[in-house]
């Protein structure tokens, strides 16, 4: 027995090496980091979709294959620390991903430490960049929180009820930087503030004590579209005809399915909107997506954000021109200007985040969001 | 006065869902001086087996019901013949282990077979759709859980106490040993004590779907843990005080989150501090028995 286990130890050991060393040479290794289970796992799987795409029109970077390596965060800060370091060990190239600011910054320190450039398409807390290694192609909350109330207070809405994942780093930023906005407005207040967390799925005892301060819009700042998709639904319950806003996070089709009816009439705010084929590369994109999930599915914003992210990272890699030397990639990476994404031209700034616009989109009866406005930075 | 029956119908069925699930708990324990860790996932499993029986097999929702719940029956049996029964005469430790590993067993088995990304479970308009109490909008939903739950009690006090089963479960929980030369059939007797726990778990699990739609394999975890809480709070052991527990438990939560909606994030940490506190208090839970620990 104990001989058969050594042997089979030793096989396996072998296996690996040999594996190991065919790999090395003839493929570029890019870690996929994101909550592939747990609460969050919708959002991962709409980044992975847009990577899988991706990968399908464009599979090489400097003529090697491309090679996917996944680490599961499980929607947890902890465990995506450890799939941060995963990745590091299997010696990738560079990173895509979170979804989730918070899991972003998470795999931060350990991606700095490693000096592996990492590079997230939907991560929109402040915080996410502020190491050496991490860049985004997204906006950042300052801006969308701002934007997002000056929406409530050109519509004339006076008193606010928000409702927030204080769990989540990005919902906890995203009320700041309302709040922040909202204070210019004196005749402006915010009545309540709910918190709650990711997991939580019962918002009608939160509801009702926010409903008693008759408010004239809830502003919902949530981790992903399940949780807003259930205060959707048991505010529309409880009785609530008022306007329901939010952040990029409702872009989910969890939302939809969850909130049901009830999602009609809904705003928020988000990337880019894909009904509007602004270049052949999004033209393209759509094509793949339809042929792949079917002609009745319209790809969520981070979907089309990541399908840019794994573009703008190949684009990086060849301009660096290397694959052993992940600094230079890093700088080529900070250094993205003008390039020409499905979803817009992406342009990192010194902090290494996207400057571009915010669009809103608003829920139609048929459950699918209809554009509403866009605002330039 | 609207938001305050709002409060009040919410607690009340909150706290019969942890009261039902408590129950599993604590009859196991009876029987086996064992906390069944698996039964959170047995929980879960019940909810996926309702998803697909509803969206996969388009069976009706009582056909589907009734299936969830004998298939999860069957789960528990199924863990304790496989799991507990062949380290029935090893230390308890081991035993403890063993719920642990079928706990992780059967989260990892569900990842694996209906995958990571959370489901919906499917809306049953009869049940869900909403009605004025009173000025309050409340979903028929939470009148249904506290009455099914007040009806499976009964059920179970009568199984209890008027049955053999019934007289057979008590005894193995009063005297394991005497039970048996007693000639009470052990195995039958803890598989039946598992088949009602777990069934019991299912009806559970098909109110919080309709209530809490979200379907994940981690899904039975935190009720898992919420109702062992009701369980030991109530004194374990105790039918009476698993249903106790799950209402205390119940009504504790809600009544933190209307009376501090700021602090409503940390609802899960009360349970756990009110745990604590009762312990402190009442080391054998809110109705348990002193026992005399056997030598």
């Amino acid at each position: 027995m104990k001989k058969a286990m050594r042997v089979l130890a030793f096989a396996l050991a072998a296996l690996t090496l040999a594996s190991a060393a065919a790999l090395a040479e003839d493929t570029v290794k890019i870690g996929i980091f994101e909550p592939i289970t747990g609460a969050t796992a919708n959002g991962g799987a709409m980044e992975t979709q847009g990577y899988d795409i991706a990968r399908e029109l464009f599979p090489t970077i400097l003529g090697l294959p491309v090679e996917f390596v996944v680490a599961d965060s499980q929607s947890d800060k902890v465990v995506a620390s450890n799939a941060a370091a995963k990745l590091v060990s299997e010696g990738v190239v560079a990173v895509l991903g979170s979804y989730g600011s918070g899991l972003s910054m998470a795999g931060d320190p350990v991606f700095s430490e490693a000096g592996v450039p990492a590079l997230t398409a939907t991560s929109t807390n402040p915080m996410v960049t502020q190491g050496e290694w991490y860049a985004r192609i997204c906006f950042i909350d300052p801006f969308q929180g701002t934007m997002l109330a000056r929406y409530a207070v050109e519509n004339g809405y006076k008193k606010v009820a928000i409702f927030q994942d204080i769990e989540a780093d990005y919902a906890v930023g995203l009320v700041t930087y309302f709040n922040n906005e909202i204070k210019n407005y004196p005749d402006v207040t915010v009545t309540s503030t709910g918190n709650f967390v990711s997991a939580d799925q019962d918002f009608s005892a939160l509801l009702t004590e926010a409903l008693r301060n008759e408010p004239d819009v809830i502003f919902t700042s949530v981790q992903n579209g399940t949780s807003a998709g259930l205060i959707i639904k048991q505010a529309r319950d409880l009785g609530y005809t008022g306007p329901i806003i939010g952040g990029d996070t409702l872009d989910d089709s969890k939302m939809y399915e969850l909130a049901g009816a009830a999602a009609s009439g809904v705003v928020f705010s988000t990337f880019c909107d894909a009904d509007q084929p602004a270049n052949d590369l999004l033209k393209s994109f759509l094509d793949a997506y339809h042929a792949k999930y079917g002609e009745d599915k319209k790809p969520a914003a981070p979907t089309i954000m990541c399908f840019d992210a794994y573009l703008t990272i190949k684009n990086a890699i060849e301009t660096a021109g290397t694959i052993e030397d992940k600094a230079a990639i890093r700088d080529a990476l900070f250094a993205t200007s003008g390039f020409e994404g499905a979803a817009g031209t992406i342009t990192l700034d010194e902090s290494h985040n996207a400057i571009r616009p915010v669009v809103f989109m608003q829920v139609q009866d048929d459950l699918s969001p209809k554009f509403v406005k866009m605002i330039e930075p | 006065m609207s938001a305050i029956i709002q409060h009040l119908a919410n607690a009340l069925s909150v706290g019969s869902l942890y009261a039902l699930m408590a129950i599993g708990y604590t009859m196991v324990y009876g029987v086996l001086r064992l906390i069944n860790f698996a039964h959170g996932e047995i929980f879960m499993m019940a909810m996926y087996i309702v998803f697909f029986g509803l969206t996969m097999f388009l069976m009706p929702w009582y056909v589907s019901f009734i299936v969830a719940i004998l298939l999860t029956a069957a789960l528990g049996v199924a863990a304790e013949r496989l799991a507990y029964r062949p380290l029935r005469d090893a230390p308890r430790i081991s035993i403890l282990i063993s719920a642990i590993a079928v706990s992780y067993f059967l989260q990892n088995l569900a990842t694996v077979l209906f995958g990571g990304r959370p489901l919906t479970f499917p809306q049953v308009p009869l049940f869900t759709s909403m009605i004025d109490v009173g000025g309050a909008r409340i979903s028929r939903l939470l009148i249904l859980t506290p009455a099914v739950t007040a009806i499976l009690l009964i059920a179970l006090q009568y199984l209890l106490k008027r049955t053999k089963t019934g007289m057979a479960m008590r005894a193995v929980a009063r005297d394991y040993d005497a039970a048996r030369l007693m000639g009470v059939d052990l195995n039958r007797t803890i598989a039946m004590t598992f088949f009602i726990g777990s069934s019991l778990a299912g009806v559970g699990a098909i109110m919080w779907g309709m209530k809490y739609p979200q379907i994940i394999p981690t899904v039975g975890a935190m009720p898992g843990v919420k109702c062992f809480i009701a369980a030991v709070l109530g004194g374990i052991g105790s039918v009476a005080g698993a249903v106790v527990g799950g209402l205390a438990l119940g009504i504790a939560e809600v009544l933190i989150v209307a009376a501090a909606p700021a602090l409503a994030g940390y609802r899960d940490a009360f349970a756990f501090v009110l745990l604590i506190i009762v312990l402190l208090v009442k080391p054998t839970g809110l109705l348990g028995e002193k026992t005399t620990e056997k030598v």
